[in-house]
């Protein structure tokens, strides 16, 4: 516990610090009509913030003795073999995937992948699968629900 | 006398084919789009409200209204069985619900959740009909400074509930508050944290940062585990209902979350998100095992769930009799009754009595069908849980995308949840509780606004926050919350004790 | 068994999704490059910037029920929320200028184009017609000292900043006219921006602050019951529903204001089509049903041409601009 609290407690300081010089370019103050100027609360947040950072920042050094438990190693190696970090990905890839190819036919080739490929399901029941997630979702939500979805940059040239 | 009469008036207008046919709808709309995440009342109401173009204004009303608490009810669902919150009240749900599923109780957990829904909608309607013109003012005595005073004390309460660090929940509480500040200036229009991106402007949606910090990161985390995961199943699905005992346990909790659900509701702002919080941190103080609380105790579920659905009651009042939103669905359910050439407000009860308490009458009847619907549904629905978890994750994956999308229809809330999700997963890791973010996030904007509105109208002098008698109560219990603990922890101490866990 | 069971339901499923989406892509992909002698030839759509149920919405709704055997088309309402209405006006821009497209905007496009959508111009948008017209007024509790517009310009002349007046937002269509009221006036006041107009209401029936700026539509319950009184309405007349209100011209103010709803299409529709869609409008406005409608709603009629709406946007443009840049509002 003791390493990663120390370390989020520095980060979370050096946050707050950078949000205590932005707050402090916002107007500051109270105007002669009572009206608190807009820098007020983020100053005020900041300030608590960074209060509460430094604390953590202790703590985490006063723990780091009687470490608990041992989350929080970082490391090259360790990074790479993270399945956490590869699903990351995967997620912000297929967010932008839905950008070019639109919300249908990415979410059939992300689901069928991850189903398939990732989970290891067999053939068919990955297809099946793929095709429910896929056409129920957009079905419900384009044609019941009334919500455009995002078509795709390269597709939508292609139809138009 | 009269009461009674329109109530047995209502009673029959209900009871029409027509009505009863649109009530069903209505509260089924609710259930489905309570249930999706990402979506909520105001989802379903937009939806529905085309429709009632050219009918008839009480089935229309009361299909309407259907759905707002169908939402609130089909809400827990998802949080108890994924995790995944589909609006700012039913977080609370899922601090219990989850951890209930986990331990294979989903049965349990949703029928808890049914109980103190239902219990809970039901007698904010019953309240309704006594006191709807007594407590109507009450609204009206809530100005910017007690608001202020009101929402600080939910703060502190939810940074209270924390078990582990009351640093880290304190930090958590003001990474919410940094994320509420992102957008426009509520006073003076100034943008603030925006570094220029038009996209923030308007701040950065709750539903984005819940399906986010929950959904996604809950969904990083357990994958994480996966082997363990793919061999949890829900196995038999025999309890759904609590029994004897467990109901007792649930009565006191579903009791107080109902009177503050429908009080709190009462008050325009976020009503029912501020009632579920207070009453699970008054359902924890008050529990005979305030350990378990967030370890998947039934109490948390049914404290949560019947303060939501309390707070829909307290919420018509102020809109029925006032003609005052108190939410984003109830401002909607207002512009659904002007589109049938309803106008609510002081004379609302006067001009249309037949209207307003068929309406009522319907909610109990709304309510009743719910709980029929989901007693019967509620073995199908648990099923899904019999998925592969590895087809779930993708679903959830999915379905949260939609939801962020669904908020601006734009892509970039699609990418900002992600990052969310990345933030719920290292905050979860390291044992930073979840809850004071979403509330702060929720409640903050409201906070510094009302702040700012009080000081402005007193002149910046803070004598604003001194002055009525309900900001003297609610200081002093805010004072209880803090000096209480310190002085239990003292005493503690004095007599040798060993304290366990503050 | 099981198997080829699945199977055909993934056929059947597969077959049906093509099917209905041959079917919508059909509809949608039919694009118009007809002659402006037969406009309109195909539904026309209406864009709103908010949830249903709104003010703009319900109008933009009444007009298109009953629009549509005067256009001769069916008119579609679509609701396009978020960003402000930047989403909804975005969305226009992006469709061609034949006219099947339009926005029901508000007055707070004025004030939009000044601080939030700057990126944006006056002429981005040709106004096909004006349509109502919801003047703002002043009101104050029933237990306020403030009879009339002058005890309230008295008291603030003395008190500069001590009369505190609440309404909706912060940079909204009420939020100009407030300051505009006090700079023609030469008083000070304290603004306090809400969420929701109501709020100003329930703030000022709450003894919180001294004076709402609202709308007479949104007022006449709580007038009727007794709970507000109104100063005075910045129409040009006084209002049928509220005969004792003096206008703000009568009593020494020259300050005509109003929260205007219209329809829109893209700049640089050609005039034959904005004629054809004005002319049915008009008709559609004159309808005995649309005239019952804007007397339940409490809606003014605020007809206009498109000159003169485009006029009159380009004053208050202008208008509005100034009192940005003085009050430094949205900064």
């Amino acid at each position: 516990m003791g390493m990663t609290d120390f370390r989020s407690g520095l980060v979370l300081s050096v946050i707050s610090l950078v949000s205590i010089g932005y707050a402090l370019s916002l107007p500051q103050g109270i105007t002669n009509m009572g009206v608190l100027q807009p820098g007020v609360f983020p100053l005020f947040i900041s300030i608590g913030l960074l209060i509460f950072s430094i604390i953590l920042t202790i703590q985490g050094l006063k723990g780091k003795k009687k470490q608990t438990e041992g989350i929080g190693q970082f490391n090259m190696i360790s990074l790479l073999q993270n399945k956490s970090l590869l699903l990351i990905a995967g997620i912000f890839v297929y967010f932008t995937v839905v950008l070019f190819l639109g919300f249908l036919v990415s979410t059939i080739i992300a689901v069928f992948i991850s189903i398939h490929f990732v989970f290891k399901h067999k053939l068919s029941n990955s297809l099946f699968i793929t095709l429910i997630i896929s056409f129920g979702t957009y079905f419900i939500f384009q044609s019941f629900l009334n919500n455009k979805l995002p078509e795709g940059i390269l597709l939508t040239g292609i139809i138009q | 006398m009269e009461t009674i009469q329109y109530l047995v008036g209502g009673l029959a207008n209900t009871f029409t084919f027509q009505t009863l046919l649109y009530l069903i709808i209505g509260v089924l709309v609710g259930q489905i789009v309570g249930i999706l995440p990402g979506l909520g009342p105001v989802t379903g109401l937009a939806l529905l409200i085309p429709m009632t173009f050219g009918m008839d204004p009480i089935p229309a009303l009361v299909m309407l209204t259907g759905v707002y608490y169908g939402a609130m009810f089909g809400g827990a669902l998802t949080s108890i069985m994924f995790n995944t919150p589909g609006d700012a009240a039913a977080v609370v749900t899922t601090f219990d619900g989850y951890p209930l599923t986990k331990q294979g109780k989903a049965g349990l957990a949703i029928g808890t959740a049914t109980i103190g829904s239902t219990l809970g909608g039901l007698v904010s309607a019953v309240l309704i009909v006594l006191l709807a013109p007594l407590v109507a003012k009450l609204a009206l005595a809530f100005g910017p400074a007690e608001y202020t005073i009101l929402i600080a004390l939910s703060f502190l309460l939810i940074i209270g509930l924390a078990s582990k660090s009351k640093v880290k929940s304190g930090i958590s509480a003001l990474l919410g508050l940094m994320l509420a500040l992102i957008g426009q200036d509520p006073i003076t229009g100034t943008p603030r944290y925006t570094f220029g991106h038009f996209e923030l402007l308007q701040g950065i949606d709750f539903v984005v940062v819940a399906l986010g910090l929950f959904a996604i990161g809950e969904i990083i985390s357990s994958l994480e585990n996966y082997k363990e995961m793919k061999d949890q199943k829900v196995g038999k699905v025999t309890k759904i209902f609590p029994n004897k005992q467990e109901f007792k346990q649930i009565l006191g909790p579903i009791r107080n979350g109902t009177l503050i659900g429908f009080v709190v509701g009462l008050l325009p702002g976020a009503g029912a998100t501020i009632s579920s919080f207070l009453s699970y941190s008054i359902a924890k103080k008050s529990s005979k095992s305030p350990d378990s609380f967030g370890k998947g105790n039934i109490e948390g579920v049914a404290a949560s769930e019947s303060a939501n659905n309390g707070s829909v009651g307290g919420a018509m009042v102020p809109m029925l009799t006032l003609g005052i939103p108190g939410s984003n669905s109830t401002a909607v359910l207002l512009g659904g009754m002007m589109i049938l050439g309803l106008q609510p407000g002081p004379m609302f009860f006067t001009n249309y009595p037949e209207i307003a308490w068929t309406v009522i009458v319907s909610m109990f009847v709304g309510i009743i069908i719910l709980f029929l619907m989901n007693t019967l549904l509620l073995r199908g629905f648990i099923q899904i849980l019999r998925v592969p978890y590895s087809i779930l994750a993708v679903s959830i994956i999915i379905l949260a995308f939609l939801g962020a999308f669904s908020v601006n229809r734009s892509m970039f809330e699609v990418f900002l949840m992600g990052a969310f999700g990345c933030l719920g997963y290292f905050l979860k890791k390291n044992d930073y509780p979840l809850a004071p973010l979403v509330l702060t996030l929720v409640l903050g904007g409201l906070l510094e606004q009302n702040w700012r509105r009080a000081l402005s109208i007193s002149d910046g002098s803070y004598i604003a926050f001194f002055q009525s008698p309900i900001s003297i109560t609610l200081l002093v219990i805010g004072l209880l919350v803090i000096v209480i603990p310190i002085f239990k922890k003292f005493s503690k101490k004095q007599s040798g004790g060993k304290e366990i866990n503050v | 068994m099981k198997r080829k069971k699945r199977l055909s339901f993934v056929i059947l499923m597969v077959l049906l999704c093509l099917v209905i989406s041959g079917c919508s892509s059909n509809a949608n992909g039919e694009s118009a490059k007809k002659s402006k002698a037969d406009f309109p030839n195909k539904p026309v759509t209406i864009i709103v910037n908010t949830n249903p149920g709104s003010s703009v919405d319900v109008m933009a709704r009444k007009v298109a029920s009953i629009g549509e055997k005067y256009l001769g088309q069916p008119i579609v309402v679509e609701n396009k929320p978020g960003g402000d209405g930047a989403v909804a006006m975005g969305y226009v821009l992006n469709q061609k200028n034949d006219g099947y497209t339009l926005w029901a905007g508000t007055k707070t496009l004025v004030g939009a184009l000044n601080t939030t959508l700057s990126h944006y111009k006056v002429d981005s948008f040709q106004p096909v017609i004006r349509i109502q017209d919801d003047p703002f007024a002043l009101g104050v509790s029933k237990d306020s000292p403030f009879n009339n517009l002058d005890d309230l310009i008295m008291f603030a002349k003395e008190n500069p900043g001590k009369v505190k007046i609440g309404g909706f937002g912060s940079t909204s269509a009420h939020t100009f006219a407030a300051y505009e009221f006090m700079d023609k006036a030469s008083i000070e006041m304290t603004w306090i921006p809400f969420d929701a107009g109501s709020d100003g209401i329930t703030n000022v029936m709450g003894g919180h602050i001294d004076v709402a700026h609202s709308n007479p539509s949104t007022m006449k319950q709580f007038v009727e019951s007794g709970d507000i009184k109104i100063l005075s309405v910045a129409s040009e007349e006084r209002l049928t529903d509220f005969p004792d209100v003096g206008t703000y011209k009568e009593q020494g103010i020259d300050f005509v204001d109003s929260q205007w709803r219209g329809l829109f299409v893209k700049g640089g529709t050609p005039n034959d089509i904005v004629n054809v869609l004005h002319d049915a409008l008009k008709k559609t406005m004159e309808d005995p049903e649309f005239i019952e409608y804007m007397k339940t709603s409490n809606q003014y009629d605020g007809y206009m041409n498109p000159e003169e709406f485009q006029n009159s946007i380009q004053k208050e443009y202008e208008a509005t601009k100034a009192i940005v840049e003085k009050n430094g509002i949205g900064k």
